[in-house]
This record gives C-alpha cells, sequence and structure tokens, in this order.
C-alpha cells in the first residue's frame, strides 16, 4: 500500500496495485458519514471498433457500452439494485464516451457493497430474452433525450466537429441501433473492456484504507482472470478541421438556441502535459469568454445571451472542442459577436497578466470547494487517472501557467476552419 | 444540530461550527407570503440584486470580485415552501486557513452587504435599462420551463388541481405577471424585505458561533420585526379528473396526483414517507420493478410527495400508445399497498434507503441548511437520527391503514402531436 500525502489540501491518499492489474484508491475524509465508492473500466461508447485478444476485428452496435451497463445490473437471481437496497445503498451507473462507472453511496455496511459492487460488475449473465426485454426500457430513455433541445443542440456540435470519430455518435445510439445488440455482443464487450487491468476501484469517505484494500484483495484472489489482454482499439483519421461549419433543426422551443463549437486538434497528449493543456485551455476560455469576461458583459447588456450561456472544455486523449452558447432572438449576432471575439489578436487583452493571477485564485478556490463533495472527488480522479493525469497535480500545475500557455491555446481558438455552430430554431407549433 | 440564535425579533442565526468542510457555507433567507404577486416581484429582485451593487456596479466587476475571492460563490434565487415564500442568497467560500491570505471572510462578508444592503436599485443612478433587461430574463426563465417536458407536465397537473393556490405558484412567478412588475413594485418589495421579512441567517464550517454573531450582527445589522404566526396549511379534497394534452414531442408523460390527508404536520408523516418509499422512490420500489423492469414501459417510473399540500405523484415518460397499460399498471401498485401485498424485502429495502438518504445528508453542508430548516418547522428538536428512528416501529400494517386514505385525483397525460390527429 503507497500512501500520497498532500499537505496543503490536508488530504492523503493510498494506492495499490494488485497482482491482476486491479488500480485501487482510498481517500479517507474525516468527518464525512458515507463513504462512496467508484468501479470505472476504461471503456465507453468511442470504443465501438477493436481487436480482442486473439480474434477478429469487431465493429459493434452503436450504444452498446450503454446498453451493457444496463444489463450488469441484471442477474440470474434477479436485480442488483435489490441488493444494495437491502443495507441501504443507492447504487448507480454511468456510461459517457470514455468510461463506464458503476457506484454506490452507503453509510452503512460499506464491506458488504463493495463485495456486491465487484461481484456483480464481474460477473456477466445475459441472455437473448433479458438482452430483448432491456431495449424497450432504453428506447424510452433515448426518445426522452430526444425530446431535450439541449441534449439534441450538444450533439448537434458534435456531430458538426467530427468527420469519422466515434465520439460523434449518441453514447445510448439509437432506438434502431439497438435492436442488433445481442448476449453474445455484450460477452465480447465484457470480456475485452472489463479485465482487472483495464478498471480502477476508487474509494473516498468513511472508509479504513488498510481494511479496504485487503478486502477487495480477497475478494479478487477467489477470481480467476485470465493474463492481461492486449486490445487493440480501431480508431480512424480524422481531420482538424471540422466535418459541417453551420447547421440548424426545428424543434418546439420558445426561443432560438446556438451553440458554437471549436474542435481541438487532436494532440493525443497524457500526463502533465495534457492537465497544462486543459488548463491552459479552461482558463483562456475563461478570460475571453467566461462571466467576468468583457464578452459576457457586453453581450448581456445587448441581450444577445441569457442566463443559460455557458462556455466550456472537453478533453479526452483522441477528441477534444470547446463549446459557447446560449439562448437567444438573435442568433446570426450571436454567431458573429463570437468570430468577432475570436478574431481579436492575442496582443490585444491587455490586461491578460491580471486576468491570469485572477484565474489562478479562482481555480485554487473552486478546487478546494470541489474537494467537499466526494461524488466530485471519485469521478474526476477516476478520468484523471485513465489519462495519466493526477487530481492532485491541478493546484501545482495551475500555479506555473504563463501567458505563453494561453497564447498558444488562443491560437488554436482562432483557427476557422475549427468552427462550427448548430442553431435549433423553434417550429411554428409554438405555444 | 443547529445552534439557534435570536439577532432580533424575526431574526435568526444558526450556526454549525465543522472541521468536516474545507469551505464555509451561508445562506440568508427573507420569507414572506406567497402570492402569486410576491413570487413575481421578488424574483425580479433577486435578479436586480444579484447584478448591480454599490461596491462592484456592473456584472463583470461582481465577477472579477468573486474570481478575486479565490471563486466565491454568491448566488441569489427565490424558492418556496408550504405556503411562504423566500428570497435567498448562497454563499460559499474557501476557509482561510487553506490559504496564504487571512482576511477572506471579511471581505466576503463585505461583499454581501453591498448586494443586500446597498443595491444599485435605491439609488438615483440606477439605469432602468437594467431592470427591464432582469425583468426579461426572469420571463425567459420562466418560459424555458416548457422546455423541460416532464417538469411542464407537473407544472400543468398542479395547475389543474390546485388553481391559483401555493401548490401551483410557482417560486419564480408567473410570466404574465412578471411582464406587468413595475419598478416600484420592486423597490417596495426590497424594503418590505429588508425590515419586514422573517430572517434566517445558516452558516456551516469551521467557525467560532460566538464570533459570527458578532460578524453578522455589524455587516447587517437587521432589525427587529413583527413575528407572524404561520397557519398550517389544510389539505384540500377534490373529485377524479382527467386532462389529455398534446405536443410536439417523442415521448409522453403519464403524471397521476393523489390526495392524501396526511401533510408534513401529521403524526403520519414518516409512515407516508414509508408508503411513497414503497410504492416509488427508489429503484427497489413497486413502480420501477414492475413499470420499467418486469413490464419494459418506461425508463423512469416514481412516486413522490409533496409534504406541505398532502398530495402523492407518480410519474413517468411512456410511449403514446401505451398510455392505459401503464396507468392500469400504476393504479395496481397502490391497490397492492391497500390490500397489504407488501413483501418483508420491500418493507426493510424501504427503510434502508429512507435511513441512509438521511444520513448522507451530513457531508453536504447545503443539504444539511435546506433539511434542518424543512423539518424544523414540523419538530423543532429535529435531529437527523431522531427522524431516522420514527421509522423504526411503523408497521407493514400502518403502511396499509394509510393507503386507503390515498385517493387519486387525476390523470394528466401530455402526449404527441401525432396522436391528437389519429
Amino acid at each position: 500500500m503507497h500512501k500520497l500525502t498532500y499537505d496543503q489540501l490536508k488530504e492523503t491518499l493510498y494506492r495499490e496495485k494488485l497482482e491482476n492489474g486491479l488500480e485501487v484508491y482510498v481517500l479517507p475524509k474525516s468527518g464525512f458519514s458515507k463513504t462512496y465508492v467508484t468501479f470505472t473500466t476504461k471503456y465507453g461508447s468511442i470504443d465501438n471498433h477493436f481487436i480482442p485478444p486473439g480474434k477478429e476485428a469487431v465493429l459493434v452496435p452503436d450504444g452498446i457500452a450503454h446498453f451493457l451497463e444496463h444489463k450488469m445490473f441484471e442477474k440470474e437471481d434477479g436485480d442488483v439494485f435489490q441488493k444494495f437496497s437491502e443495507e441501504g445503498a443507492s447504487a448507480n451507473a454511468f456510461t459517457s464516451f470514455t468510461r463506464t462507472s458503476y457506484l454506490f453511496s452507503a453509510t452503512d455496511n460499506i464491506h458488504t457493497h463493495t463485495q456486491t459492487l465487484l461481484d456483480f460488475v464481474q460477473q456477466p449473465y445475459f441472455t437473448e430474452a433479458t438482452v430483448n426485454k432491456e431495449k424497450g426500457i432504453i428506447a424510452q430513455e433515448i426518445t426522452m433525450y430526444d425530446d431535450m433541445p439541449d441534449w439534441r443542440l450538444y450533439f448537434g456540435t458534435i456531430e458538426n466537429m467530427y468527420h469519422e470519430h466515434p465520439v460523434k455518435i449518441d453514447i445510448a445510439g439509437t432506438v434502431e441501433s439497438i435492436q442488433e445488440i445481442t448476449a453474445e455482443h455484450l460477452y465480447t464487450c465484457h470480456e475485452t473492456f472489463y479485465h482487472p487491468s483495464n478498471m480502477v476501484l476508487f474509494a473516498v469517505g468513511a472508509v479504513d484504507p488498510q481494511v479496504f484494500i485487503e478486502l477487495v484483495k480477497e475478494n479478487q484472489q477467489k477470481k480467476q482472470f485470465q493474463d492481461k489482454p492486449e486490445v487493440i482499439h480501431v480508431l480512424p483519421t480524422e481531420p482538424d478541421t471540422v466535418a459541417t461549419p453551420y447547421r440548424e433543426m426545428a424543434m418546439d422551443v420558445v426561443q432560438p438556441k446556438v451553440l458554437f463549437g471549436i474542435k481541438a486538434p487532436v494532440h493525443q497528449l497524457a500526463g502533465e502535459e495534457m492537465l497544462r493543456y486543459e488548463l491552459a485551455m479552461q482558463t483562456i476560455l475563461d478570460s475571453v469568454f467566461g462571466r467576468s469576461s468583457t464578452f459576457f458583459e457586453s453581450a448581456y447588456e445587448q441581450g444577445l445571451i441569457d442566463e443559460s450561456y455557458s462556455a466550456d472544455f472537453s478533453l479526452e486523449t483522441s477528441y477534444g472542442f470547446s463549446m459557447i452558447g446560449s439562448d437567444t432572438d438573435r442568433p446570426e449576432e450571436l454567431i458573429a459577436a463570437i468570430k468577432r471575439q475570436l478574431a481579436t489578436p492575442f496582443e490585444e487583452y491587455t490586461s491578460l497578466t491580471e486576468q491570469l493571477e485572477r484565474a489562478k485564485k479562482r481555480k485554487i478556490g473552486m478546487f478546494l470547494r470541489s474537494l467537499n463533495s466526494i461524488e466530485y472527488i471519485a469521478n474526476q480522479f477516476t478520468r484523471y487517472r485513465f489519462n495519466d493525469m493526477e487530481l492532485f497535480q491541478v493546484l501545482p500545475v495551475v500555479e506555473t501557467l504563463t501567458i505563453e500557455d494561453l497564447k498558444s491555446v488562443y491560437k488554436q481558438l482562432q483557427v476557422e476552419t475549427a468552427h462550427t455552430q448548430f442553431v435549433i430554431q423553434p417550429t411554428n407549433g409554438k405555444k | 444540530m443547529f445552534t439557534i440564535q435570536q439577532l432580533a425579533p424575526g431574526v435568526r442565526l444558526y450556526t454549525l461550527p465543522t472541521k468536516q468542510f474545507k469551505t464555509i457555507t451561508l445562506s440568508i433567507k427573507f420569507t414572506t407570503q406567497l402570492t402569486e404577486e410576491n413570487a413575481g416581484v421578488r424574483t425580479v429582485l433577486s435578479n436586480l440584486l444579484q447584478f448591480s451593487n454599490q461596491l462592484t456596479p456592473t456584472n463583470s466587476a461582481f465577477r472579477q470580485k468573486l474570481d478575486e475571492l479565490y471563486g466565491t460563490s454568491v448566488y441569489l434565487d427565490t424558492m418556496k415552501r408550504a405556503d411562504r415564500h423566500t428570497v435567498y442568497l448562497n454563499a460559499d467560500f474557501v476557509n482561510d486557513t487553506y490559504l496564504a491570505e487571512h482576511n477572506l471572510t471579511e471581505d466576503v462578508l463585505e461583499l454581501i452587504q453591498a448586494v443586500l444592503i446597498k443595491p444599485l436599485l435605491t439609488t438615483s443612478t440606477f439605469d432602468v435599462r437594467i431592470f427591464e433587461r432582469e425583468k426579461k430574463q426572469v420571463q425567459t426563465r420562466i418560459e424555458s420551463l416548457y422546455e423541460d417536458k416532464s417538469r411542464y407536465a407537473q407544472h400543468r397537473l398542479m395547475e389543474l388541481i390546485r388553481p391559483h393556490h401555493p401548490a401551483s405558484i410557482s417560486a419564480t412567478g408567473d410570466k404574465e405577471l412578471v411582464k406587468g412588475v413595475t419598478l416600484q413594485q420592486v423597490m417596495d418589495a426590497y424594503h418590505s424585505m429588508i425590515s419586514q421579512d422573517e430572517i434566517s441567517i445558516y452558516v456551516v464550517g469551521d467557525i467560532d458561533t460566538a464570533h459570527y454573531r458578532d460578524l453578522i450582527t455589524s455587516y447587517f445589522g437587521f432589525e427587529g420585526r413583527e413575528f407572524k404566526e404561520r397557519d398550517v396549511m389544510q389539505p384540500k379534497t377534490s373529485t377524479f379528473e382527467e386532462t389529455v394534452e398534446y405536443l410536439d414531442m417523442k415521448q409522453a408523460k403519464l403524471h397521476m396526483a393523489y390526495e392524501t390527508p396526511v401533510t408534513a404536520q401529521s403524526p403520519e408523516f414518516p409512515t407516508m414517507q414509508v408508503l411513497n418509499g414503497i410504492l416509488g422512490a427508489y429503484p427497489h420500489s413497486k413502480l420501477f420493478t414492475n413499470v420499467r423492469e418486469k413490464e419494459s414501459l418506461a425508463y423512469y417510473a416514481s412516486s413522490s410527495f409533496a409534504s406541505s399540500y398532502g398530495l402523492l405523484f407518480a410519474v413517468s415518460g411512456i410511449d403514446p400508445a401505451q398510455k392505459d397499460k401503464a396507468e392500469s399498471l400504476i393504479d395496481q401498485q397502490l391497490e397492492e399497498l391497500k390490500n397489504g401485498t407488501i413483501s418483508d424485502r420491500e418493507f426493510l429495502q424501504t427503510k434502508s434507503m429512507l435511513k441512509n438518504q438521511l444520513m448522507e445528508i451530513k457531508d453536504s453542508a447545503r443539504g444539511l441548511i435546506e433539511v434542518y430548516e424543512s423539518y424544523q418547522e414540523i419538530d423543532p428538536d429535529f435531529t437527523l437520527d431522531g427522524w431516522a428512528k420514527k421509522w423504526e416501529t411503523i408497521t407493514k400494517q400502518d403502511v396499509q391503514e394509510l393507503a386507503h386514505s390515498v385517493h387519486k385525483i387525476h390523470t394528466y397525460f401530455l402526449t404527441t402531436k401525432e396522436e391528437q390527429h389519429a
């Protein structure tokens, strides 16, 4: 068991890598009543084309990682939710582009729940009947998202950006694509991506690291796993330019919605380099488009944007993008204003030194605040870990950001061929 | 839990010193009667306070100040509880001990003081365009409810079963009413909020109670006000109705309302919490197990109890063609409760889940404030552990008996335009 101490943050992290490759992390939080445990595989919706160890390449139906997540909860002897409920734990799971995470939170019986969590995720049980039954449920989930304008706007913008990359495929797939899913597909994906060496177990809260790690070891030693598989991901080549510069659709909304996407060039970054890039991009985006920026002030005063306004950056190894958007009565004007802002030469931002200092203070405070949330810690920690970054390195790296860092990422935001817009216009059927 | 101190008549400070969190969480709440007018006017007011004060006159100056204060958040909004309306200011800021600087608390209080006590609104230099702009923001916020179809369906159901009643009055107000709000109304509301509203101030974090009492008194100095005794809301009774409405959408929303004589004030309230848990609050509940898992009719199917109004709801999102099947399946789940068809397993699961959920509140400063505030008016000696004990002695028989007092009063079905023309 390795112990890592972060004095400034008053946190201690414990780490152990098991023989089967599983990485276990424990962050005890004194004073906390609950424990939150996540068991996450580095497998998400973008991993749809791969070569399983010793086999032929497979291209699986869209939405399968999410479908698999749903089906893990059903076993021969019933529903796993029931098991967690019996001892008062709330269980859940989610699938993103790059991860599938299973979790529970509880104030009692943490060891029983941890065994349940490890066992249900590592023991697949699929039949054609149970798989078919799930199709109706997931079809309703997809339909629900179809009626959410902000989700359509987000996905529409991603589809505009990407030519080939599977990030453009909706995480849940489509009502049609999930019909093709079979029990055999699910077994293939489980076998390929749910090997302990592809997973991280993270516990945070009212938990004893020594006892927890011993318990996990014992649980894992009872199970047989094949040697660490070498999975080959098949990723298409993706140009840096956007696939479609502009698109719109009609929905039953009260006013138009605009999302301005800026595709980041693919770096295949990892580790501290990736962390630095991400923090620099977030900082410049905040300085130029954040709520304390002159852009925000002026657009808000002109009534070009409203409370729904946001400006965010997302990054993973094989893709990344910034998104700026708002509900607005004047979509063309808002798009033009964002373009004008992006055309501003870097040298014209005269108060950047001051802004950078302010941004650092803000980031320090936000980070400390986020450490109150054990859910945030667990989810972010795992994301960082899968990208070889360290959550607790955020502050030291933020401290060293320079104007030069901001300059180099700002140049990327300015590239017009990386710009795209998606607009949702109200249909005439408006109330 | 909280230490309560009266700073002046009608002004109370609730403090909870703890080393658990790295931040200090503060809430200042101004409460008055909930009416449609109050809701609209005071929501516009909370927006105006958020965006312009004498210390940081522009929005960007305000935001920059927050950034400098290590990403402090200061956020105003409105909420309602039973028949009362509240304007609240929530703030979260880092505990000084984690920083090189040690004046953060006072700097944050100075900013909050400016927001609440020194708004531009009351000065001669106030720009009326800001008022018009924020009024429009509030209207847009109200309108945007329409884009969230399940929230919209629930809102429509409330309007249908409890028109012009606190249960259906939104804390944000009504769109048409907000359109007509005048600057004078907002100024009047501001003065009445500062001098006549009941004020509750909550602080959770690594603090010294006596020190905070002095700080709050010196920064805000709220004067005494008349304390109004609260009426207990009486539940209403109605007869069954059904409403179908159509919108341009794909998934239909089935929302059903039930009346009960039980409210938060009733001795049966803890039993109602167990009943709601067995029926539909959890993934092991009857609604999730039957409507979703057994019949694959929905992705979500759940129930909730509005304790102030004695109303229980069952909601789900379904294929438009499955309405009758889903409705009768949901009806059947309530019938099972009335027949006493409750397994040991689901009964115990529900109790453990209720308890765990309440205990998890201990890890959220904001959660502690909200839960304490809502329960304290039911039980002045409320503690989390004390409330959890109330569930232990409840029997299946209690739940079954209570189920007989639950009556369906409305089925609201929001479905697709295609169904209208079919």
